[in-house]
């Protein structure tokens, strides 16, 4: 028995509607396994016991009436604690906002979620600010990759990650900025979708950078990431960078049919580079062949500016979050942890001139992207150069010389789906990435959706999460 | 870069920005320091190869990717 409750929120909606169960066992369910797992993963920052019974108990009567609000009503999520929801102060994982930013006010995303009738598990763990690594002094628990406590759960978004992968809610919020989103699900083993720049509005979110930042769903399947999506997404005047663009019903396009569907395989950097793990790029070139024996249209090709573009991506966001966080780097410096202060004082090391470069070549590479999806569907890569590093060796420096596949998608905007495609030989998640056009998320989606109805790699339970186990 | 040159000017950039830093944390933003000039440099060099101009646009209301 790999769980004691439905694993997707598809399964776990039609089981409501079906009878089998009710939103109140499977909440209650995800708080117990909450209670007993999260001292040890650091999942969540707060635990919202009270407001998620009242939630699922309202669902659960609003079903019985014959209200149904969607495949969301009754829902366990996990809320990224640096995304505003009514009821508990956001954190962003820091002494600096002192617990209780927006404490009263919720963002239009997370809103959404609440009217579609989910239920709120808590404020779950995010690198401090979506930024920096965790720091054990400053009175958070510090986020552990439940396939192995040793390993990182990659951030930002460690708790939504964590959270899904463990059963400690059926799907999430994450904010993607460079990879937030899709790091974590790559190193936990799930899906994560970061979205078009603009097609969620991000107002009620402590930013990190402005022109980059995102919120994305995360769960296990992407069929589950479609039908948070269809909620997320959509026009809202409190975000100045939201897109008045119409919302499809992306889950009633997830058909599995990828005939004739053309992909990009850009070789150079994203497969051919020296520090990718070869398990890796095994595991994405096995998944990509799958989608070949599908009907897929599979092309080796090259992008240029691959590696300046990764560059230019953490320029940019450097400079934009030292925009935000000067004033209190300056008076409260000791305040914000180890490792992030550094990480946000390298937006000082940067001129104008550097980030004005920096924005040309965002111009150029997105260019010659928008040239590659003239001619192809989608891009897949893998979405992360090694499966979850140990925690003990993390090191930003490192990190930043380091290849890097997510960066380049919210440079251009683009959407992006990581899905797991295997278990390194270490026993740890593997991940393949696919990018698609501007709000093209349907496709992307489609495509994952796709390898996951022949594949199940997306619904591997780890064995510390399993009823067994706890 | 010289060891001494670019302690100098990571606590330059640093008191022009406002920072004052424990000197126990200076050798970590030395390190960081001379990494952001090489992306910097890097990014700086492809795209003299180019003439696009950056895509920053006053944006009301709505955006397209």
């Amino acid at each position: 028995m790999t769980s004691d409750i439905p694993l997707t929120i598809k399964e776990a909606a039609e089981a409501l509607r079906s009878g089998v169960t009710t939103s109140v066992a499977i909440t209650e369910t995800v708080l117990a396994r909450v209670e007993r797992l999260n001292d040890e993963l650091g999942a969540y920052v707060t635990v919202t016991k009270d407001q998620a019974l009242e939630q699922a108990a309202a669902a659960d009567a609003d079903l019985a009436a014959g209200k149904d609000t969607g495949p969301l009503q009754g829902i366990p999520l996990a809320i990224k604690d640096i995304i505003a929801m009514r009821g508990a102060g956001t954190t962003a994982n820091s002494r600096i906002l002192d617990g209780g930013w927006c404490p009263d006010h919720e963002a239009p995303v997370a809103a959404r979620l609440r009217a579609a009738g989910s239920v709120f598990v808590g404020k779950s763990t995010t690198s401090e600010f979506a930024l920096g690594l965790p720091d054990p002094d400053k009175g958070f628990l510090v986020p552990h990759n439940p396939w192995n406590v040793a390993h990182t759960p990659a951030g930002s978004s460690s708790g939504t990650g964590i959270a899904v992968a463990a059963g400690l809610a059926l799907g999430g919020l994450g904010t993607d900025t460079g990879g937030s989103v899709r790091g974590p699900a790559a190193a936990n083993g799930h899906t994560g979708l970061k979205v078009t720049f603009g097609r969620v509005p991000k107002s009620g979110v402590v930013p990190l950078g402005y022109s980059l930042d995102s919120i994305g769903p995360m769960a296990r399947s992407a069929y589950d990431c479609a039908l948070m999506l269809e909620v997320m997404a959509g026009y809202d005047p409190s975000d100045p960078n939201a897109a008045d663009v119409p919302v499809p019903e992306y889950s009633a396009q997830l058909d599995g049919d990828v005939d004739g569907l053309k992909i990009a395989l850009p070789m150079p950097y994203f497969f051919d580079h020296e520090m990718l793990d070869p398990q890796v790029r095994e595991a994405v070139l096995a998944a990509v062949g799958r989608l070949g024996e599908m009907g897929a249209a599979v092309a080796e090709t090259s992008l240029p500016y691959a590696a300046e573009a990764k560059e230019a991506n953490h320029i940019i966001l450097v400079a934009e979050a030292f925009a935000y966080h000067r004033n209190n780097l300056v008076s409260r410096w000791s305040d914000y942890g180890a490792f992030t202060r550094p990480s946000l004082a390298r937006g000082a090391f940067y001129s104008s001139a550097d980030v004005m470069q920096a924005n040309r070549l965002r111009t150029a590479f997105s260019s010659e992207v928008a040239a590659l999806l003239g001619e192809h569907d989608v891009i897949v890569t893998p979405a992360a150069v090694t499966p979850a590093e140990r925690a003990d060796t993390m090191d930003a420096s490192k990190r930043l010389s380091q290849p890097s596949y997510t960066g380049h998608w919210n440079l251009t905007g683009l959407p992006a789906v990581a899905i797991p495609v295997g278990l390194s030989a270490e026993g740890l998640p593997m991940s393949m990435q696919i990018i698609g056009k501007p709000f093209a998320e349907a496709t992307v989606l489609k495509v994952a959706d796709a390898l996951q109805r022949v594949t199940d790699w997306h619904l591997l339970v780890p064995p510390i999460a399993q009823p067994a186990a706890v | 870069m010289d060891q001494d040159v670019s302690k100098a000017r990571t606590l330059e950039m640093l008191a022009l920005a406002g920072l004052t830093i424990p000197e126990d944390e200076v050798p970590y933003l030395v390190e960081a320091f001379e990494q952001s000039r090489f992306h910097a440099d890097r990014v700086r060099s492809m795209a003299q190869t180019r003439y696009e101009e950056p895509a920053i646009v006053l944006r009301v209301g709505a955006v397209s990717a």
